[in-house]
């Protein structure tokens, strides 16, 4: 068998170009080649699902990788949106306190008092040490929250505009009445009218009256709108739902009003004409 | 009572308190906080019996009068679970093995409680203690309180008794 097969090397070598042995050739490649294609085609798919579950270790891996980083992202995202709200809320403090020209002190609420006490207070996480005194003004971006009642060291207790112990004194814009709103049930105000006949719209917007140098309140900061003023009859008391802007359950970024507005000493007006 | 068993109990107590003014009112839940001192204080109680209760009540009571956002007169709220830590104690031998006594005691004392407290500030002339903020919180605070207990009390009893309260709990 050998010396055969060194025999057709021999001839087939020798034969240059044309080489004898080529239709033997030609017929290999007809009988083999199809059956070749097939064999490929077949085993393909399962060299590759050999290959892939090889591989499938690894998947998984990748697969948990993917997921992990998802994870990471998806709570990037979600304190990115938690930081935007922040960046929102310093951002509306800030502007509030550009129009009264007032210095504010930016604190977030740390903690609240229980329901169970019956008293809103919220503790905030300014204190002594950053120049928060008793009886200062606490706003946030949307109007008044209430005022400083205990400083410590590192916090402060506020006492909501919301709680029944709370007296503020407000003005009417659009007429400059007066009265004051005290803490009512289920988070709104109540309104009383120094002059109990002054006409009211449902609406109506009211700001602090404002404290002399400031204290407990500054003037002008916006603390509700008008819900109802419905007249009792025959009780010369009507009752004036007030709804309050600020979102008494959801407080977070704050500002302590840390120097009121300045005003300036004033000078008799000229006399006309003269 | 040993040191380290006291001190367990005195660190439950200051997470309590912390949960209480400074976790859970940021939840997203529905009605008032959940009063998860006075349930611990309560479960203390049924473990220990009314000197324990009380001794618990009177020193969760100081920390929640003391805690920043607080700015009633001190002593109320140690005045208040005092004495709910020492009527839960008194109930203690009866109610500790059986869940249902269980859940009675801490209802009757979530119930009590603001209702205790409401009247020390009535004697007191808070104007903030009223009938209709009384009965808004009450609700909302027994369904909370019936809640925890289950969670709550078992891990009291076993903080005060060790672990060969187990079988017992």
């Amino acid at each position: 068998v050998a010396d055969i097969a060194f025999a057709l090397v021999t001839v087939d070598a020798s034969g240059g170009g044309r080489s004898p042995l080529e239709p033997l050739r030609i017929v290999g490649a007809q009988l083999f080649g199809p059956a070749e294609r097939a064999g490929a085609s077949a085993s393909r798919p399962v060299a590759g699902l050999l290959h892939a579950l090889g591989e499938f270790g690894q998947q998984t891996d990748q697969i948990a990788a993917l997921r992990r980083e998802n994870e990471r992202l998806r709570a990037e995202v979600q304190t990115a949106r938690i930081d935007v709200g922040l960046a929102r809320q310093l951002k509306s403090l800030l502007g509030s306190a550009g129009n009264g020209h007032h210095r504010i002190v930016p604190a977030r609420v740390v903690a609240f008092g229980p329901e169970q006490g019956f008293s809103r207070t919220v503790a905030i996480d300014v204190g002594r040490r950053d120049g928060v005194r008793r009886d200062m003004t606490v706003v946030n971006g949307d109007g008044l929250v209430g005022r400083v009642v205990g400083v410590g060291p590192h916090t402060s207790n506020v006492l909501l505009a919301v709680d029944p112990t709370s007296t503020i004194g407000v003005r009417v814009t659009d007429q400059a009445e007066i009265g004051a709103v005290t803490g009512a049930a289920r988070g709104s105000l109540r309104l009383q009218m120094l002059d109990q006949h002054a006409p009211l719209a449902r609406g109506a917007q009211l700001v602090t009256f404002g404290s002399l140098g400031g204290r407990p309140f500054i003037p002008g900061v916006p603390v509700g709108e008008v819900l109802q003023a419905q007249s009792t009859r025959g009780s010369p008391i009507r009752s004036v739902t007030v709804r309050p802007y600020v979102d008494y359950t959801a407080l977070d970024v704050v500002g302590v009003v840390v120097e009121p507005p300045r005003t300036s000493k004033r000078s008799p007006l000229p006399a006309e004409g003269g | 009572m040993p040191l380290a068993r006291a001190t367990a109990i005195a660190t439950v107590l200051v997470a309590a308190v912390l949960a209480q003014t400074a976790v859970l009112p940021w939840l997203p839940l529905p009605g008032p906080a959940p009063d998860r001192v006075l349930v611990a204080v309560v479960g203390l109680a049924l473990a220990g019996g009314p000197r324990a209760g009380a001794g618990a009540g009177f020193a969760a009571g100081l920390l929640l009068d003391l805690a920043p956002p607080a700015d009633h007169a001190v002593g109320r709220w140690a005045l208040t679970l005092c004495l709910v830590g020492h009527a839960a104690g008194l109930a203690g031998d009866a109610a500790r093995s059986s869940g249902v006594a269980r859940l009675l005691v801490v209802g009757l004392a979530a119930a009590l409680a603001p209702v205790a407290y409401a009247l020390t500030g009535a004697l007191l002339g808070d104007p903030r203690s009223r009938a209709a903020a009384l009965l808004a919180l009450l609700p909302g605070q027994l369904c909370y309180a019936l809640l925890l207990t289950p969670v709550v009390v078992p891990a009291m009893i076993r903080l005060v008794h060790g672990r060969r309260a187990r079988t017992m709990a």
